[in-house]
C-alpha cells in the first residue's frame, strides 16, 4: 500500500460525511463565553526575545490549552483566544474564546538560559477594569509540539489561592498555588497548582519549568488523580515527552 | 432542477442532463480540482472530463448524491491529472502536500504492499473517519478529500493554521495506529 491507495480511498469516504463537512461553524465566542477559567500562572522568560517579540503563538501540549496571543510591548492591545482542549480523544471544549485585553505588564523573572527562539514571559492583561489575567506561555520557535501555556482568568482583586473556575458547570477551587524555583540559580522552574473541586474529587496540576532546551519537555509533565477524575478528561491524558 | 430530476436526463440520454449539471454543480467541482490542481484551465479541463464521465457512467449507476457522486469523480481526475503533471515535472507540487504527509501514516518498509484489499481499505478508512470526532473527521476531510490548506480550513473552522496543522498530525497518528492495527501496513 501506498499513499495514492490511501488518497483514493479517502475518495470513497460517506457522501453524508463530506457534505458535513462543507458546514461552516465559525464559533459564536460570545455565546460560548458563560463557560469561564479561571486561574493561575508561571513564569519564566527570554529577555530580548520578550522585548522584541511581535508575534507570541503557544499551541497547546497535552491537550490541556492553546492560547494565542498577538502583539508587542507593555501597553498593546491584544486578542487572546482561549481554547482549551482536552484529551486528545475527547471532541470536549471547555472554553473557546476570544477576549481582547490590554497588557499592563510584561514580566520577565529571570533570564533561564534560554535558546534563540525560545520566548517565556508571564503577562498580565487587563480586560478593560473587569478581569485581571495572568499568563504565562512559552514560544519554542524549533518545535510547536511542545509549546504550552496555561492560561487563566483570574477575576480582578483575588488572590490565586481564592480562584475559582468552572468545567462543565462544576466549580473547582484552586487551593494551592506554588512556585517553584530552582536551588541553583534561583531561576523558577516550576508551578504547582492544586484543584479541589466538590469536595470529594481532588486533583494536581503540576508543570514544571527547567532551564535551557529542556524547558519545553518538563512542562505539564504531570498531572496526579487523587480521586476519581474521569470526567475531567482534560486531566487524564497527558503526552510523554521523552 | 432538482437532482432526482437531472438524473432522470441522463436515463433518458437527454443531453441537457450535462448543462443542467454544470449549471448547478460546476463551480462547485472546479473548486474541487482548484484545491488539487492549482489552475484554472486544468481545472475546468477536469470538470469537463468529469461531466463525460459522469455521463458515461449514469445509466448504469444512479447516484443518490449527485453532488458528491460528481465530486468524487472530478477529485479522482484530478489527482490523476495531478500525478502526471508531477511525473512530467510541471510543477503542481502545492497541491501534492496532502500526499507526502500521509506517507507518515505508511511506514517505508511496508512489506505486505501487495496483499492489501483495495475495497477493505476503502471500508477502513470509511470506519475510520466516521469514528474520529467531530471537529477532526471535518478537518481530516477538508484536508484530504479536499485538499484544502491548513490556513483554509482554519479560515472555515475559525482556528489558527498552526492548530490545523497540530490537529492533522494527531490524525495521521491516530490513523497511522489505525492502520496498523487493521492489517494494512
Amino acid at each position: 500500500m501506498n499513499n495514492n491507495d490511501l488518497i483514493f480511498a479517502i475518495g470513497r469516504i460517506d457522501d453524508e460525511l463530506i457534505e458535513a463537512s462543507e458546514q461552516n461553524p465559525k464559533r459564536n465566542f460570545k455565546a460560548k463565553t458563560s463557560l469561564l477559567i479561571a486561574a493561575v500562572l508561571i513564569i519564566v522568560f527570554s529577555v530580548t526575545a520578550v522585548a522584541a517579540a511581535s508575534f507570541f503563538n503557544t499551541v497547546n501540549s497535552g491537550n490541556l490549552v492553546f492560547m494565542e496571543a498577538v502583539g508587542g510591548y507593555s501597553g498593546d492591545s491584544y486578542q487572546i483566544k482561549f481554547d482549551i482542549d482536552v484529551a486528545e480523544d475527547s471532541d470536549h471544549m471547555i472554553n473557546d474564546y476570544y477576549v481582547p485585553m490590554y497588557l499592563i505588564e510584561n514580566e520577565a523573572w529571570t533570564d533561564c538560559g534560554g535558546e534563540a527562539g525560545e520566548t517565556y514571559n508571564v503577562m498580565t492583561f487587563d480586560n478593560y477594569g473587569e478581569n485581571l489575567f495572568a499568563i504565562f506561555f512559552q514560544y519554542p520557535a524549533w518545535n510547536y509540539d511542545n509549546g504550552a501555556s496555561i492560561a487563566y482568568n483570574v477575576p480582578a482583586g483575588t488572590e490565586v489561592s481564592e480562584t475559582v473556575f468552572e468545567i462543565d458547570g462544576e466549580e473547582l477551587y484552586c487551593i494551592e498555588f506554588q512556585p517553584c524555583f530552582d536551588g541553583y540559580r534561583g531561576d523558577p522552574f516550576g508551578t504547582r497548582v492544586v484543584f479541589w473541586s466538590d469536595g470529594y474529587n481532588m486533583f494536581v496540576l503540576e508543570t514544571r519549568l527547567n532551564t535551557g532546551s529542556e524547558v519545553v519537555r518538563e512542562i505539564i509533565r504531570s498531572v496526579e488523580k487523587v480521586n476519581d477524575i474521569s470526567d475531567y478528561a482534560v486531566y487524564k491524558e497527558i503526552p510523554d515527552y521523552e | 432542477m432538482k437532482d432526482s430530476e437531472i438524473v432522470e436526463l441522463y436515463f433518458k440520454r437527454n443531453e441537457e442532463a450535462i448543462e443542467k449539471t454544470s449549471e448547478k454543480y460546476g463551480a462547485y467541482c472546479k473548486a474541487v480540482a482548484e484545491n488539487i490542481l492549482k489552475n484554472p484551465e486544468d481545472s475546468e479541463e477536469c470538470v469537463n472530463f468529469a461531466l463525460l464521465q459522469l455521463w458515461n457512467s449514469v445509466p448504469p449507476e444512479k447516484p443518490e448524491n449527485l453532488k458528491m457522486f460528481l465530486a468524487k469523480i472530478t477529485r479522482n481526475i484530478a489527482i490523476n491529472n495531478l500525478k502526471a503533471k508531477l511525473a512530467e515535472k510541471r510543477g503542481g507540487k502545492e497541491g501534492f502536500a496532502a500526499f507526502d504527509e500521509l506517507s507518515e501514516c505508511i511506514p517505508s518498509k511496508n512489506n505486505i504492499e501487495e496483499s492489501f484489499d483495495a475495497e477493505e481499505l476503502e471500508k477502513s478508512i470509511n470506519c475510520f473517519t466516521k469514528n474520529l470526532p467531530e471537529k477532526e473527521r471535518n478537518i481530516f476531510i477538508r484536508r484530504y478529500f479536499f485538499f484544502e490548506s491548513p490556513k483554509e480550513i482554519g479560515e472555515r473552522y475559525a482556528f489558527s493554521e498552526n492548530r490545523v496543522s497540530v490537529i492533522l498530525h494527531r490524525i495521521r497518528k491516530k490513523l497511522q495506529k489505525h492502520l496498523e492495527k487493521e492489517g494494512f501496513v
